[in-house]
């Protein structure tokens, strides 16, 4: 008799063992969609075992647990491939955008098919320095035209407002990514103190019950990939402390920055703007983040946009230096023979370096000869199509310092790494294509590598319809045969106690 | 190997994300017929691209600059023919005196030759597109100034120096001044027809200094750079335009030899005393005949340079032309597609999107459940 009901106990375990199978595989099949969601399982087992007369005889199945099928090492190593991928493709966006700021666009259509064609060489910074050369290339053979005059003069205006527009722009985008910066490290911020929620529910749930807050903990790692695109973050489970990570970022000392953990509360990282730095709040030490969003975007800045500004200033300047130290005519006063007007083209360096003047130009500044470099100049006169001087002598069709400018168009430049000023501009345009170009070659790489871990992670963590369908029928059946099993124990019950009776 | 339900998606997404790319590509490769859109597709071919750019764009500055040595060297060619057409009349009628007989010949080839002087200087002062063609650097000012005689005025010479003649008595004997043993001299006063007519003509352009002291440029030698390392002097030069100027002050002086009905020295003065004057005189007609063989010349090889310069400047012009072509080649092999590639390229990526999205919806379509009931 006490058979027979054990018998039904046991039974009973089983079959809540199965639903419990099923009740799974369907919430498995649930998740099938959801990227961050690692399949379960629930793991059976026969509980103890007594002795009876045919010998040991095995104790009730029952669900003895859920298996979280996860692979901590894939997980741990996709946040650094992470990390690196955020960073590449934030660089990547970025940059291009500096490209588009330069303005030299590869546009076939516009170009001049004939030599006889009027177009002018392209946009940018190269196309306003060749466009400026070649006007002043017309106007040594036209110095009496006023057209030409006009065109040169304008061309001149374009050139100076090119400076001025490209030194806008990537002033623009400085602030941008400055902004930029300040906006990423408020949203990981955020994530952080999400992330200590997680972390403490976890906690909550697992004290005496280790493992088991599996939903909680595919949570956190979705967290923490999505930590990861801002920074290298590093996590590591600490024992004994009922399932809790400890978040940490390197330091530029090469110790670690702990971010959040058991028993510290998250932490916030800020952007010292003075000194273009990241800290960790309560902390004086430098982090040095290495990968993700936020070393890229200050990296696009401090490097790529900050270079370019550089290179631009150096344009400007040696450009108006060389053409001041020909076009420049120095101040004679009244009284002294002959007494001349100061005459200058651009407004810096007047008087330029060669007659010992000291200014320095930049791409902001850079601006046509309007005033007189000094107090005591008291007679100049201003650039203008007009006024625009094409000789040394006052001979009206000679055409001897237009000849000279304009052949600063072919002449390599000190100042510029013994290139000519339409070189240099292109470089600047075909160096950062190269950097861009090798930027998404490192994605292509990094997407594979990134691919290649998320394949992996799914085989093994990713719900298979089929096999969730297959374990759904198989763990079915076993219920249904087990209720047969029930059944069969319930007759018998029933015949010992109806039948046996009478 | 597990195969996870969304792994199938996954992969079929990031492989038609990956073809739909490759066929966005080919087709903007299409429809610009370029095969680098921007910098990062090919940097080394963009940058010699952008070089081949600026190149082209100084070839066709320079070849503005050709085309405008063109037009000045074609229009002072035709005004040396115009002014050749002046200088063979005045040669012509300076070599046939013989129907010099009366005053009123002299005076009506005097008024003749008046006339070849201002049509001459017409000529010499022409202009195209606001710059004087034979007057050097000076190209904004006629270079060919005329001073012209007023009333009570005395003839002069090309430097504007009073002309003077030996001075004669009543009976016409040339007076000597008894200290000095030399003639007596004594101005010419302008006639009537003179008044208005051209004393002398002045030259107001520069000449052209061939050998600077430093070997640059000087404002005198107006150059425009027309090729690579190629410049050309398109303007008519200063020395040469002297020339012309001397043309036109002997003009005047045979104009003022036929008033005066100079056609030879007069056999009346001793050529020994004469030698000894220092006094500026009038030219015989004589004289003058021979130095217009010179101006003929002059003028002659003024055309002949001139054609020659013309000839350069088609020379140029080819290579211009020849090294432009090269380079839009050199752009068009770094830049165009291929279309016949591109288009073999789009369709294969075509075909390979079709396939993947056939097969991926045959196997993301079925699953075990379709087999269960």
């Amino acid at each position: 008799m006490s058979g027979i009901f054990a018998n039904l106990s046991s039974t009973a375990s089983s079959l809540q063992s199965q639903s419990l199978a099923v009740q799974q595989a369907g919430k498995n099949i649930a998740n099938i969609n959801n990227d961050s969601y690692a399949r379960q399982r629930i793991l059976m087992g026969t509980v103890g075992s007594r002795e009876s007369s045919t010998g040991q005889t095995s104790g009730p199945l029952v669900a003895i647990g859920t298996e979280h099928v996860r692979d901590l090492f894939l997980d741990r190593q996709l946040l650094g491939e992470i990390s690196y991928l955020s960073g590449l493709e934030t660089q990547d966006f970025r940059l291009k955008q500096a490209l588009a700021n330069l303005g030299d666009t590869i546009d076939r259509s516009g170009d001049a098919q004939f030599v006889d064609d009027i177009v002018q060489s392209g946009g940018g910074l190269r196309g306003a320095i060749d466009y400026f050369f070649d006007t002043f290339e017309s106007l040594a053979a036209r110095p009496n035209d006023a057209t030409t005059r006009q065109v040169m003069f304008q061309a001149s205006e374009n050139l100076v407002d090119m400076f001025h527009r490209l030194d806008q722009r990537f002033d623009l985008l400085d602030n941008e990514l400055t902004s930029q910066v300040g906006e990423e490290v408020d949203i990981l911020n955020d994530l952080f103190a999400e992330l200590e929620e997680i972390n403490l529910s976890i906690a909550r749930i697992e004290t005496g019950n280790p493992g088991s807050a599996l939903d909680l903990r595919d949570l956190r790692q979705a967290k923490l990939e999505e930590i990861s695109e801002y920074a290298l973050v590093e996590s590591r489970e600490v024992k004994g402390s009922d399932g809790q990570i400890e978040l940490t970022l390197p330091g530029a000392d090469g110790d670690r920055e702990v971010v959040l953990g058991p028993g510290v509360s998250a932490k916030s990282l800020y952007f010292d703007e003075a000194d273009s730095t990241f800290r960790v709040s309560g902390s004086s030490e430098e982090v040095d983040l290495q990968a993700g969003l936020l070393p890229a975007v200050l990296d696009v800045r401090d490097n790529t946009v900050s270079g370019l500004q550089e290179n631009i200033d150096r344009v400007a300047n040696s450009l108006a230096t060389e053409v001041n130290e020909l076009y420049y005519q120095a101040f004679a006063p009244a009284g002294t023979d002959p007494a001349v007007p100061e005459i200058s083209f651009f407004q810096q360096p007047t008087p330029p370096p060669g007659e010992g003047g000291t200014g320095v130009v930049t791409a902001s500044d850079i601006a046509l000869y309007s005033e007189p470099s000094d107090p005591s100049v008291t007679d100049f006169i201003p650039l203008s199509a007009s006024s625009l001087r094409t000789s040394e002598t006052s001979v009206s069709g000679a055409n001897d310092l237009a000849l000279e400018i304009a052949e600063l168009a072919i002449t390599d430049q000190a100042d510029l790494g013994e290139t000519s000023f339409s070189e240099f501009s292109s470089n600047l345009v075909t160096r950062l294509g190269q950097d861009i170009r090798n930027g998404q070659n490192r994605i292509t790489v990094q997407e594979d590598v990134k691919e290649l871990l998320e394949t992996r992670r799914r085989e093994v963590s990713g719900v298979s319809m089929d096999e969730e369908v297959s374990s759904m029928l198989q763990y079915q059946k076993a219920y249904q045969a087990t209720s047969r099993y029930f059944n069969v124990l319930s007759e018998m019950l029933d015949t010992l106690i109806n039948g046996l009776g009478r | 190997m597990r195969v996870p339900f969304n792994g199938y998606s996954e992969s079929l997404v990031n492989q038609l994300g990956k073809l739909n790319l490759n066929q966005v590509n080919f087709q903007k490769q299409l429809s610009s017929g370029q095969r680098v859109q921007e910098s990062y597709e090919d940097p080394s071919a963009v940058g010699r691209a952008l070089a081949t750019a600026t190149e082209k764009s100084r070839i066709q500055a320079q070849e503005r600059n050709l085309n405008r040595a063109q037009l000045i060297g074609e229009f002072s060619s035709e005004t040396l023919e115009q002014l050749k057409l002046v200088v063979d009349k005045a040669r012509i009628d300076a070599n046939n005196t013989d129907g010099l007989t009366s005053p009123a010949d002299y005076r009506a080839r005097a008024l003749q030759t008046n006339q070849l002087i201002e049509q001459g200087l017409r000529v010499a002062n022409a202009k195209v597109a606001g710059d004087y063609l034979f007057a050097g650097a000076n190209t904004a000012e006629a270079p060919f100034a005329a001073v012209r005689y007023e009333e009570g005025d005395n003839l002069v010479d090309e430097n504007g120096a009073e002309i003077k003649r030996v001075q004669r008595d009543a009976n016409g004997e040339p007076l000597i001044d008894g200290g000095t043993g030399e003639y007596l001299y004594e101005s010419i006063p302008v006639t009537d027809d003179m008044i208005g007519m051209v004393a002398y003509v002045e030259y107001t352009g520069t000449t052209t200094n061939t050998n600077p002291p430093d070997g640059a440029t000087t404002a005198d030698d107006v150059e425009f750079r027309v090729g690579e390392g190629a410049t050309v002097s398109p303007f008519s030069p200063g020395t040469k335009n002297e020339e012309y100027l001397a043309f036109f002050n002997e003009m005047v002086g045979l104009r003022d030899a036929y008033f005066e009905e100079r056609l030879e020295e007069d056999p009346d003065l001793d050529p020994a005393i004469l030698a000894t004057s220092t006094e500026p005189r009038l030219d015989t007609i004589e004289d003058l005949v021979p130095r217009f063989d010179d101006h003929q010349q002059n003028v002659l090889l003024g055309i002949v340079e001139f054609g020659a310069l013309l000839q350069g400047i088609e020379v140029t012009t080819k290579i211009n032309e020849s090294r432009f072509n090269e380079l839009e080649r050199l752009s068009s092999r770094e830049l165009d597609i291929d279309i016949a590639e591109t288009i073999v390229q789009l369709n294969r990526t075509q075909t390979a999107y079709e396939a993947a999205l056939n097969s991926g919806s045959r196997i993301m379509g079925l699953s075990l459940l379709d087999f269960i009931r």
